[in-house]
């Protein structure tokens, strides 16, 4: 793309979707002491409120109106510091 | 009887009763020769069998050198012309030096120089070996040292007992194949049993069904072997033994999916993930049980809030609160002269541009995340390099442009608030790969400002690094994005070969964004010689505060085995603040937290100390006083040493002395 084009880009209608309907997201969650979000397999619980695990995308926005889930932090990437 | 052993300050009375040969002999060569008369086996060279010696020789004639039965040719080194010398070099058996040394051709032979002084200077700058007199620190013995890294070369002789048999505890493959009788989730975990197996075969990596690379265009060897060799290697191999020699080891191997770990086609690929992270530093913890631990992490990225808020470094805080004896150790980040942070004050009523360099053609789309405190509010505007406004985002909403209605967008911008990990905000923005490069403005519009102040990162990215403009680089607070934790100990580097001692020329820089004091240590990573994987022997170089940190992940090894010895825990309050109060300085100034080089250079001894001869007392660690941001006069040509500029302090609220602003304006 050259710079003449982007005048051409037009805005997204709503939100581009990041994970397709489909898709199995893992992230890293913390919730209420002891609480697990119904939508949601634990894979790896550090403590009472803060595990890893993993729930389809389809369930993003039950785990975003979630009074009980603090905080929901999908899987980021991380490389060798070299 | 055993052998007496041998000092240099012998070899004079030795000599005495020798004959000439010796007395004219290279000193080293002489050492060797006494050792083995006295029944000592000469320390193995990392490219010499056992009993052999590397040597290098001026001889008058090279052909017979060659010749020579005992002598191994290695290389012609200044080629011979008629009536003069060749040097050459070679592998001689110890027990033919004096043959070789005394044949007509041979005019002088000298012990190369062994390449363990690489090594050597990170075990001689902390101390680790030979432990303190009294220590029962027994190189780490009765500790676990978890590795979550790229590749583990389990067959590198470093890494295996005398008679053979691995001294890995397990390895745990995350991108695996998992089968039924696996201890774990995902992923394939390979037991000791079985590597044990595989290594009494001819093929150890394709019988485990583990491969690991050896050299590529990229890099020549894999990152974990060196880490893990630094750490824990027991020298059998390459002839100089890592930090704790004698610790268990478990190895994660944080792949997230099958592609090669290292080399071209893995460029950009080769990555692991914070969930996967936290699950492998979780399962090496369990696994060690009630044995003391210490985790090295030589992993991140650039992005993320840099106060310790990340639900990966509260996970990992929270793990080493648990239990007492646990250790984690993070590489500080090699990111000081990327130009990758920019840090200022937005005015009130007005703005900042930000200039954002992104080469044409990048393989990657490119991303700057922007955090500022939670009681302001910032506008963000995109300009593109030729001046065009793109998009202007108010505070809690989202913007994308694509070319076409229903394609992926090439611009996004997100401008959120009140994160719920620390409650600031934050702006995201991407940009696609598709577009134009050139110089970017981003521009910050002060809506409601109390603080103003923001920091901005740009993410990694290994393909084409943007960069920030010169004029908006600050190479304070380059930490990597998992590196500020609070209970985590991050490391800088430093070269320890030169007498001064210089800060690493990359090693990134403190404080967090918060203001607390990291990196807490700095340790030898650069020109670290350590196991090169797939030679079974061999060592190759490499620089980093990846190499820096296992060295203090080694160290706290040894403090554990120590207390362990004495019966004694230590919570992860008292390990920090055993080894920050033992940190070596002159580098770096005395009395003063260093930005780079932390609170000093890990000592081991002192670390030790007091353990072994009183109480433990967790003293507090040293309050949050941020420095001065370091900002980053030019980029420097080569690996020369970036020349820093101080600026007044960067600071988290309004009622401190500001930092001076940077291409402010009032709107008009």
């Amino acid at each position: 793309m050259d710079l003449k084009a982007l005048s051409q880009l037009r805005p997204v209608d709503g939100q581009h979707e990041l994970y397709a309907p489909g898709q199995v997201i893992t992230a890293i969650f913390r919730v209420v002491s002891g609480y697990t979000p119904p939508q949601v397999t634990v894979r790896s619980r550090i403590d009472q409120e803060l595990f890893t695990g993993s729930f389809p995308a389809h369930g993003l926005d039950a785990l975003r109106n979630d009074k009980n889930v603090i905080s929901v932090s999908p899987s980021q990437q991380l490389a060798k510091i070299s | 009887m055993p052998a007496p052993e041998l000092s240099v300050s012998l070899l004079p009375h030795l000599m005495v009763r020798s004959d000439n040969v010796l007395a004219g002999m290279d000193p080293r060569l002489q050492q060797m020769l006494i050792r083995r008369r006295y029944g000592q086996r000469t320390q193995v060279q990392a490219s010499a069998d056992a009993d052999e010696v590397v040597v290098t020789a001026r001889v008058s004639d090279a052909a017979a050198w060659e010749a020579q039965s005992e002598v191994r040719p290695g290389l012609v080194i200044s080629g011979q012309t008629p009536g003069e010398d060749a040097v050459v070099t070679g592998r001689i058996p110890v027990s033919r030096i004096e043959a070789v040394r005394t044949l007509p051709f041979v005019k002088s032979l000298k012990a190369s120089r062994p390449l363990r002084s690489e090594l050597a200077a990170t075990i001689q700058d902390t101390q680790a070996a030979p432990p303190p007199v009294g220590s029962l620190s027994d190189g780490g013995k009765g500790t676990v040292v978890g590795i979550v890294d790229f590749g583990c070369d389990f067959a590198h002789q470093n890494f295996r007992n005398a008679d053979g048999s691995t001294r890995l505890l397990g390895i745990w493959h995350q991108a695996g194949k998992r089968r039924a009788t696996d201890p774990v989730k995902y992923g394939r975990f390979y037991t000791t049993g079985e590597i044990d197996a595989a290594l009494k075969t001819t093929d150890p990596y394709a019988s485990l069904g583990y491969p690991v690379d050896k050299d590529t265009d990229a890099e020549q060897g894999t990152h974990g072997t060196h880490v893990m060799d630094i750490a824990a290697g027991n020298g059998i191999g390459s002839g100089v033994a890592g930090m704790a020699p004698r610790a268990g080891i478990l190895f994660v191997e944080a792949s997230t999916s099958d592609l090669p770990s290292i080399g071209s086609d893995a460029l950009g690929k080769s990555f692991g993930d914070s969930v996967q992270l936290l699950e492998g530093l979780e399962f090496i913890f369990r696994t060690a049980g009630a044995r003391p631990c210490s985790i090295n992490v030589s992993l991140g990225t650039n992005g993320g809030p840099h106060d310790g808020s990340t639900l990966v470094e509260q996970g990992i805080d929270r793990l080493l609160a648990q239990q007492p004896n646990r250790c984690v150790t993070i590489a500080a980040s090699n990111s000081f002269t990327d130009g990758i942070h920019s840090t200022a004050m937005v005015p009130a009523g007005g703005f900042v541009d930000l200039h954002w360099v992104i080469d044409d053609g990048k393989l990657n789309g490119s991303e700057m995340e922007i955090w500022y405190s939670g009681v302001d509010r910032f506008a963000v505007e995109l300009v593109s390099p030729d001046g065009q406004s793109l998009m202007r985002v108010e505070p809690a909403s989202t913007r994308q442009l694509a070319q076409t209605a229903g394609e992926p967008p090439v611009a996004v911008v997100v401008n959120r608030l009140n994160d719920p990990n620390n409650h600031d905000n934050t702006i995201g923005l991407f940009l696609d790969s598709q577009m134009p490069g050139g110089i970017w403005t981003v521009r910050l519009h002060g809506l409601t400002v109390t603080n103003g102040t923001f920091h901005a990162w740009i993410e990694r990215d290994d393909s084409g690094q943007s960069s920030f403009q010169g004029g908006d680089q600050v190479s304070s607070h380059t930490l990597g994005s998992i590196s500020c934790g609070h209970n985590t100990l991050v490391v800088g580097s430093f070269d320890a070969h030169k007498a001064v001692l210089p800060v690493s020329w990359f090693s990134s820089a403190g404080p967090t964004r918060d203001g607390r004091q990291k990196p807490e240590l700095s340790a030898p990573g650069h020109d670290v010689l350590a196991a090169h994987s797939r030679t079974g022997t061999a060592v190759v170089s490499k620089s980093g505060t990846s190499m820096a940190a296992p060295a203090v992940t080694g160290g706290i090894a040894l403090l554990l085995a120590e207390a362990a010895a004495r019966g004694r825990s230590l919570s992860i309050d008292e390990i920090r603040s055993l080894a920050i109060q033992a940190a070596r300085q002159n580098p770096p100034s005395a009395n003063a937290w260093d930005s780079r080089y932390g609170n000093g250079r890990l000592f081991i001894p002192a670390m030790l100390a007091p353990v072994m001869h009183g109480p433990v007392v967790a003293a507090a660690v040293p309050p949050p006083n941020p420095p001065p941001p370091v900002k980053h006069a030019a980029k420097t040509a080569g690996n020369q040493p970036a020349v820093t500029k101080k600026k007044p302090p960067a600071l988290k609220n309004a009622t401190a002395t500001k930092p001076a602003l940077r291409k402010a304006s009032k709107k008009k």
